[in-house]
């Protein structure tokens, strides 16, 4: 019995020194003596696929300069990003650098979860990028992402196949246009748009005139401006003009096959339809409403990698580095030949972008955007106007009833946040 | 390609060479006190118990003790690391208040009730329907064993996604399309609510009948033909047969199956989340499904403790009731 004992423990012992040598031997092939740090970090993204395979070739460059760090994407949508990171991340672990658009900021930063750029990389590295790219990853006093693109607003975009006179200006020129072009024997339809999305929502909101929160952050849904863009959005489909259910795959599908005439999406979608549609892809700023006389308003954010706060020691430095080598104007121009406006201030001043016509295109929709809320409370807003907003285009409730669920929703949402 | 999965496959390495060594230290230290110093009886079967229990204790026991305590806190957006303890009071907020914002505990537990009983009943109906008809010697039965078993086979998600997009659209989706030639609906299955509802149960009725049917199936196999001669001999209907051989026979298999179907029915996030594109309407809301909406949705995480903790406790019961039952059963057999 004491000799198979002895023999177990000797065995254990073995197992342990022989595990102890072998991870000796694992960090054998690390470069001791530059002035790199060894470290994995990996980016938690959800880019599309052009730029994400942009990002993964800039990676292997980076690599290459940097031979001790490996950089790796996991990619999720952009709700499954959301909960994924801020999981890990309340748990003090994760990804060290986070993609996305800049509208989780609020809610990350009141969870603690991200470290203010302006610290880790000083203000001096910050000077480098247009203004409002900066200020729209600003949230109280600091900024929380290195921004790659500017814009993330909703256009217009025809197909010059189908269209083939200049765009719409007008919200009443957009609906004779997509009439004309609606041929429901072919399944073509003269306008395609994510019909279950708040954000899609939004630019006719403020083409009505409307904002949804007032200076002090109060939800202000239950007015005139949120029923007439519910109606308006609602007239699209009963005129039939537009199909009579669509998320965001199905507008995406009908507008490739050539089957959509218009189609809203935002600048994330240009490359895509760029290389699907060539040279009959023309780009609009949303109309203006024939009613108020105001350009439709999107969303306008921008979107770029934040940092992880569970990140620290040579995982942080070498996220710094990633960060700094992926800011540079010639990495940022990259981004910008995929059809975005890039948030790096050299960059967009670049005659390959001032000249192109996508950018120009995109650079002239996004004049007319308000920059979205970041604030913890968006979420709420926008989670108050899903339902309603589905029961309008269903024909389930009346826009005035539907704004009024959506304000009296979004306060008692607001107000659970804090329970 | 082949780089990635030389180092996904040098990671996995080095992670069974971490967790081998951690094994390896705890039985160490294991040995030199129940063996060295305690000089225990029982010191083989304890070490050979120990990474067993450990697992258990950091993978399910700590968890749930863990979601025991955020539930008493108010741990939400607002006090990620400042929480304080608030007693029962997301306890009392779990049934007095709506869960989300319209629905409170009683109409989503019902829902969640409705959804299990729906699904559990039509899935084992179907596949012990199937199950006897491959029981019998078809032509081509492997054929359609073949066929039946693709939508257990194929990945939830890929399964969901499809039929999202490719039976339940409002226009172009199969089912409005097949019903329209009898002048019925269009239904807005994707827009509305209760209709999502209905159609997660219908895809989730569709991905569980593979797996009773083939757990039935086995089950019918084992039993010797003998006990249908016998009963022919005794001039038994093909009825009395079903009821007096057949069910018994598979009862002990069919017991566990549907148990093991009514938990996983209970807990399924999956197909509602996914047919809802994430964005869950509140009519389609089951337990799990409000659990993770309040939680990870609203980071309302002690609410959210609570609101799981009676969802375990729910669970916990219906598993101690069938492991009564169960047992019953086995020495009804014995």
């Amino acid at each position: 019995m004491g000799r198979r004992w002895r023999a177990m423990a000797g065995a254990a012992l073995f197992g342990l020194v022989a595990l102890v040598i072998g991870a000796c031997g694992g960090g054998g092939g690390s470069s001791a003596g530059t002035a790199d740090p060894t470290a994995d970090i990996q980016i938690y993204s959800q880019k599309d696929p052009g730029l994400e395979d942009l990002l993964k070739q800039q990676i292997t460059e980076f690599e290459a300069l940097h031979k001790t760090i490996t950089v790796k994407i996991v990619h999720y949508e952009t709700e499954q990003l959301r909960t994924n990171f801020q999981t890990a991340a309340i748990a003090h672990t994760g990804p060290e650098l986070v993609y996305g658009p800049n509208d989780n900021i609020g809610p990350w930063v009141t969870l603690k979860i991200l470290q203010p750029i302006d610290k880790v990389l000083g203000a001096d590295f910050l000077k480098e990028f247009s203004n409002n790219a900066v200020g729209a990853v600003s949230y109280k006093g600091h900024v929380y992402a290195v921004p790659d693109i500017n814009g993330n607003h909703l256009m217009l975009l025809y197909n010059k196949k189908l269209v083939t006179g200049s765009a719409p200006t007008t919200t009443d020129q957009l609906i004779s246009m997509a009439t004309a072009l609606t041929d429901k024997s072919k399944n073509q339809y003269g306008i395609a748009f994510n019909e279950n999305e708040a954000y899609w929502l939004m630019p006719w909101l403020g083409g009505f005139g409307g904002a949804v929160f007032d200076a002090n952050t109060k939800p202000t849904l239950n007015t005139q401006a949120m029923i007439d863009a519910l109606t308006f959005e609602r007239s699209l489909k009963t005129q039939g003009v537009a199909p009579a259910t669509a998320d965001y795959a199905k507008a995406d599908s009908l507008f490739t096959a050539g089957q959509a005439a218009f189609l809203i999406n935002g600048d994330w979608s240009l490359s895509g339809y760029k290389k699907a549609l060539g040279d009959n892809l023309g780009i609009a700023p949303l109309p203006m409403v024939t009613k108020t006389g105001k350009w439709a308003a999107p969303y306008t954010a921008s979107r770029g990698y934040s940092i992880n706060a569970a990140a620290t020691g040579d995982a942080l430095r070498a996220a710094e580095m990633f960060l700094q080598f992926i800011s540079q104007t010639n990495e940022n121009l990259k981004v910008a030949a995929l059809g975005n406006i890039p948030a790096n201030a050299a960059a967009a001043n670049d005659p390959s972008v001032k000249n192109d016509p996508i950018l120009g295109a995109s650079a002239a929709a996004l004049v007319h955007g308000v920059p979205q809320p970041i604030v913890p409370e968006m979420r709420a807003v926008y989670d108050a106007i899903a339902t309603p907003l589905a029961d309008v285009m269903n024909g389930k409730t009346t826009p005035a009833a539907a704004a009024a669920v959506m304000e009296s929703d979004a306060i008692s949402r607001i107000a659970q946040l804090q329970q | 390609m082949t780089d990635a999965l030389t180092a996904s496959g040098f990671e996995v390495g080095i992670l069974v060479l971490i967790l081998t060594a951690a094994i390896t230290a705890v039985e160490f230290l294991a040995y030199l006190l129940l063996v060295r110093w305690l000089k225990s009886r029982h010191a083989l079967a304890l070490m050979l118990l120990l990474p067993g229990i450990l697992a258990v204790t950091f993978f399910v026991v700590f968890p749930i003790g863990w979601d025991v305590v955020l539930s008493f806190t108010n741990m939400n957006l607002y006090h990620i690391d400042d929480y304080t303890f608030v007693g029962l009071r997301n306890y009392h907020n779990v049934f007095t208040g709506p869960i989300l914002h319209k629905y409170g505990f009683w109409e989503i537990f019902l829902r969640t009730i409705e959804w299990t009983a729906i699904n559990v009943s039509i899935s084992v109906t179907v596949g012990l329907g199937l199950a006897l008809l491959l029981n019998r010697k078809l032509r081509l039965g492997p054929l359609y064993r073949a066929l039946l078993i693709v939508p257990w086979a194929l990945p939830q998600v890929i399964a969901v996604l499809a039929i999202r997009g490719a039976d339940f659209d409002e226009e172009f989706g199969l089912v409005n399309i097949v019903l329209g030639y009898f002048h019925i609906g269009p239904f807005p299955w994707r827009t509305d609510g209760s209709w999502l509802f209905a159609s997660a149960i219908i895809t989730n009725i569709w991905l569980g009948i593979p797996f009773m049917m083939f757990i039935l199936l086995g089950a019918l196999q084992s039993i010797s033909d003998e006990y249908y001669e016998a009963a022919d001999i005794d001039g038994a209907s093909w009825w009395q047969a079903f009821r007096r051989v057949t069910l018994p026979m598979i009862q002990p298999v069919m017991t566990p199956a549907i148990v093991l179907s009514v938990i996983w029915t209970f807990n399924n996030v999956n197909v509602i989340y996914l047919m809802s594109n994430s964005r869950i309407p509140e009519e389609a809301h089951i337990l799990v499904t409000a659990i993770y909406s309040a939680g990870f949705q609203f980071y309302r995480y002690g609410f959210g403790a609570a609101f799981a903790a009676v969802t375990f406790l729910i669970l916990f019961f219906f598993s101690a009731f069938y492991i009564r039952v169960n047992r019953a059963s086995q020495a009804l057999y014995e």
